[in-house]
């Protein structure tokens, strides 16, 4: 008898069993074989972490001092002349993200109330606007504001940087305050409503006090990507060697500073570059760890 | 939610709360202020980009279709042929998509099916603070540590194994397409596993299992299970990637070299739409930065389009599959 | 729905393989901490065993001892013997993947595959072991989905995604995919929990019919349940230190009207649960 024409005499369970233990090593192999290209695939992640990481930290840890904080530059003559520090840089950065942030906390409030609040056609396109802005580019918001603001004051202000900033905080921390106060329970909402509560009294003692620690995680987030952006702030800020400490005046941010030095003849302009990175990697590092504290206390509460 | 959160990613959450708001009875004041609201934004987008569309119309009186098809940029020279841009743009994202694609969703799911749970909030934290780090340094990075890399060793051999075949030809000079690419997928492939491993760790365990339990191996679990299961969470995680890297200006301005004509080869330099954007403004007067305004006008298009087909694709296949 | 007497006799072409599985004095530890001790039963062939007890009486993990689903979780041990057809399951002969295919598995809540259509579905553990020969898919497909009494409401929508189905069709269309790879044992863990009563009764009635050519086993908390399906019965109950144990076991008609254990009969008369 062949081959085939016992196959054809097996029942069903003979050929799938048959089959089964066929295959079974190639299967097992394969699915080895497959673990391994994962393993391979996160292993390789860490190579540019370890590359990015290891070159700042031993490239830039010895500019961090004293003076590289808290002095102004000073434009270098030769290669070996003092560079001073980057206080002006540290001011910009502080200067710039600070108001883009105290502005933002109440546009996003508001706006992630009124489209929670809010169902027509008008809130749908507006929800839809803001998804879009997450993923524009950056620079396409430094063009807008700097042509709204410096082509027609013809002057570098901070605070242009801070509007442009704006534009890359406001979606990302309004996305996932959204996510935050819809997350709130149907039915504490419903207890307000039903002891006689405003629908804003709901919101302000109710929806938003028990959304804070996601609400907080977003805000963090989006503190710890605007901080590390050049290209929004590029166009409007200017340039400054001293601190202005008025938001007026044109800045110097640690990402446009870095972005300025890098390509310098000087190689001490170039070397203060990694101690910036190293700094800026410092704070951006610190707020995101902030809100990381925030997401697990929202989780935590939530169980 | 993590670093971040996408915006495109179906929430479950989401869909319920839309139909949920607080009575609409009486407190006039807080009404009006969520019109407000509302109007504002909306003004604030249409005047976004009215400006942009406003600011490239001279720069589209004199650049004209040649815009897209002209092969020589040089804004000084009033030469507007955003070809190479357009090109350098595409090639670049393209190869920073087919690296970070496989490497960032491999990544997620080896971080949650893979690692063990006592290590997975670790190794988590280390992909998303590559996340973290400013394309600045990344720009810095991939100019003094990479450049050296691709131009001693990695462009030779590439050279030496193909035989000098296109797109491997040209003179290796290190800055360029590959490095441009190299840098962009560093930077795209943590977007990718953080979003991705937030879909994979939301696979009901129930499917798993039931694919256990007919005889599936683990590899087959993942890659006929939990990857289909999840293609509407990953594209949406590739599509944020993607713009990104369409988007992606300052470190490319290091790493990319410098631009006049279209791109040969990967080893080529060029400068992408955003990334000569912020090389060149102010630098060719007004008719050359109003010509930069129609480079982002463009940029806008394609993101917006990218966006746009992801979402088309995401809903058809909701509506198809739940 | 009713399952007409031509849907059974086409499954039943196959010859009936229903396999005895015996537990010996099978244990089941998580990270050291005892869920189950000591159990020792006989799962007669081509007959219904139902597994009943409180909750946290380890009935699912005893359960999911039986297809060595354990394995997933690593903190898990079992210890004892588990013998289907008297080969023991744990054997190093023994291919996991083999294994599973012999012993189906059905879960609390319908867990088909999202991404497929109710045909991919039903032939998914097929396609798992390699199964290319579509003449033998369509055929498998429509024998298991028969079997599990869909086949006449869905043979006209068979590329529809299986999240189209109601609950109960969802259950019905996951028995239907373990009967595909034409298992020896098919187990059940309280698969009409989720479920209403109409679509209980249909699955209740089905295994009525499939004992005819495999074993099944059940996990029940619903005990109306397992003395209406079920032939053999045990009774597990949470020890004092949390772990359970095996009670009771013998036909459920005797467990049901005369059991020998002082709990068990506070159990059946709904003393405590």
């Amino acid at each position: 008898m062949t081959v085939a024409a016992a196959i054809d005499q097996m029942t069903p369970r003979e050929i799938i069993r048959r089959t089964s233990q066929k295959s079974g090593q190639r299967r097992q192999l394969l699915s080895n074989l497959y673990f391994a290209v994962l393993t391979i695939a996160l292993l390789v992640i860490f190579i540019p972490l370890y590359g990015v990481l290891s070159t700042i930290v031993v490239r830039g840890y010895h500019s961090l001092n004293w003076t590289f904080l808290t002095a102004n530059p000073i434009p270098p003559t030769s290669a070996t002349s003092p560079i001073g520090g980057v206080a002006n840089a540290i001011d910009g950065t502080l200067e710039v993200t600070g108001i883009a942030v105290l502005l933002a906390v109440p546009l996003t409030i508001l706006i992630s109330v009124a489209l929670f609040e809010t169902r027509n056609r008008l809130a749908r396109i507006v929800e839809q606007g803001i998804e879009i802005f997450v993923g524009m580019p950056a620079i396409t918001f430094g063009l807008f504001i700097a042509a709204i603001t410096v082509s027609v004051t013809h002057k570098f202000e901070a605070w242009y940087g801070s509007m442009a900033l704006l534009f890359i905080v406001v979606p990302v921390a309004t996305v996932n305050m959204i996510a935050a106060i819809r997350s709130v329970p149907q039915t504490l909402i419903e207890a307000g409503l039903g002891l006689g509560a405003r629908p804003s009294r709901v919101m302000m003692r109710i929806i938003l006090p028990t959304a804070l620690p996601r609400i907080l995680t977003g805000f963090f987030l989006s503190v710890s990507r605007a901080l590390g952006e050049t290209a929004p702030v590029l166009f409007v800020i200017g340039g400054v060697l001293v601190p202005s400490f008025n938001p007026r005046l044109p800045a110097t941010t640690l990402p446009t500073q870095i972005y300025a030095y890098f390509g310098s003849q000087f190689e001490s302009q170039v070397q203060a570059c990694w101690g910036m990175a190293l700094l800026l990697v410092i704070i951006v590092l610190f707020f995101n760890v902030l809100s990381r504290i925030f997401l697990a206390r929202s989780k935590k509460a939530n169980g | 939610m993590s670093i971040t959160e996408s915006p495109v990613a179906p929430k479950s959450g989401m869909t319920v709360g839309r139909e949920r708001k607080l009575s609409t009875h009486s407190d006039t004041l807080y009404r009006g202020l969520i019109i407000v609201a509302l109007a504002f934004f909306v003004l604030v987008g249409v005047y976004y980009f009215y400006s942009i569309i406003d600011q490239s119309i001279p720069g589209w009186k004199a650049a004209g279709f040649g815009f897209f098809t002209g092969t020589t940029w040089n804004l000084n020279a009033g030469q507007f042929g955003a070809l190479p841009l357009i090109v350098t743009t595409l090639s670049t994202t393209l190869l920073a998509m087919l690296f970070a694609a496989p490497i960032g969703i491999g990544a997620a799911l080896a971080l949650v099916y893979l690692v063990p749970r006592r290590l997975q909030l670790l190794a988590s934290s280390l992909v998303e603070l590559l996340a973290i780090v400013p394309s600045v340094i990344y720009g810095a990075w991939g100019f003094i540590v990479l450049r050296p890399i691709m131009l001693y060793h990695v462009e030779p051999w590439l050279q030496r194994t193909t035989h000098n075949t296109w797109p491997f030809t040209g003179v290796p000079s290190g800055e360029g397409i590959l490095l441009g690419g190299v840098v962009l997928a560093t930077m795209c492939v943590p977007i990718v596993t953080a979003i991705s491993r937030d879909v994979f760790e939301v696979v009901p365990r129930d499917l798993i299992e039931g694919a256990i339990s007919l005889g599936a191996t683990r590899g087959q679990v993942l890659r006929r299970v939990v990857l289909p299961s999840c293609r509407t969470g990953v594209l949406a995680a590739l599509t944020l990637a993607l713009g990104r890297a369409l988007g992606e200006t300052i470190a490319l301005t290091f790493v990319l070299g410098g631009v006049s004509t279209v791109p040969k080869s990967l080893f080529s330099a060029g400068a992408t739409m955003a990334s000569e954007i912020a090389s060149a403004l102010g630098n060719g007067g007004a008719l050359g930065d109003s010509v930069l305004f129609c480079s982002a006008l463009v940029l806008i298009v394609i993101v917006g389009l990218v966006n746009y087909l992801s979402r088309t694709i995401i809903r058809r296949s909701q509506r198809k599959f739940q | 729905m009713s399952l007409s007497s031509t849907e059974h006799t086409e499954y039943t072409t196959v010859s009936p393989n229903g396999q005895r599985m015996r537990l010996d004095d099978v244990s089941v530890a998580f990270a050291g901490r005892m869920a189950v001790r000591n159990v020792t039963f006989d799962v007669e062939p081509l007959k219904v065993t139902s597994m009943i007890g409180p909750s946290g009486s380890g009935k699912t993990t005893l359960l999911r001892a039986m297809n060595r689903m354990h394995d997933l979780t690593p903190s898990a041990k079992v210890s004892g013997s588990i013998t289907i057809d008297g080969v023991d399951i744990f054997d190093k002969s023994i291919r996991l993947t083999d294994l599973r295919t012999r012993i189906g598995m059905v879960f609390q809540r319908p867990n088909p595959f999202p991404s497929m259509s109710i045909f991919e579905n039903a032939v998914a553990g097929l396609r798992f072991i390699g199964v290319k020969d579509k003449k033998f898919l369509a055929e498998s497909a429509e024998r298991s989905l028969r079997a599990a009494a869909l086949w006449d409401s869905v043979k006209d929508r068979l590329q529809n995604a299986a999240g189209t189905l109601s609950g109960g069709e969802q259950q019905r269309l996951c028995i239907a995919r373990s009967l595909a790879v034409e298992p020896e044992v098919l187990l059940m863990d309280e698969p009409t929990a989720s479920l209403d009563p109409i679509a209980t009764a249909q699955i209740e009635e089905l295994t009525q019919t499939l004992k005819q050519i495999l074993t099944i086993v059940i996990v029940t908390h619903n005990m109306q349940q397992a003395s209406r399906v079920s032939d053999n019965c045990a009774f597990l109950l949470m020890g004092d230190d949390m772990a359970g144990e095996l009670i009771e076991f013998g036909e459920t008609t005797k467990i049901f009207t005369n059991p020998n254990d002082p709990r068990t009969i506070d159990y059946i008369a709904g003393k405590f649960g």
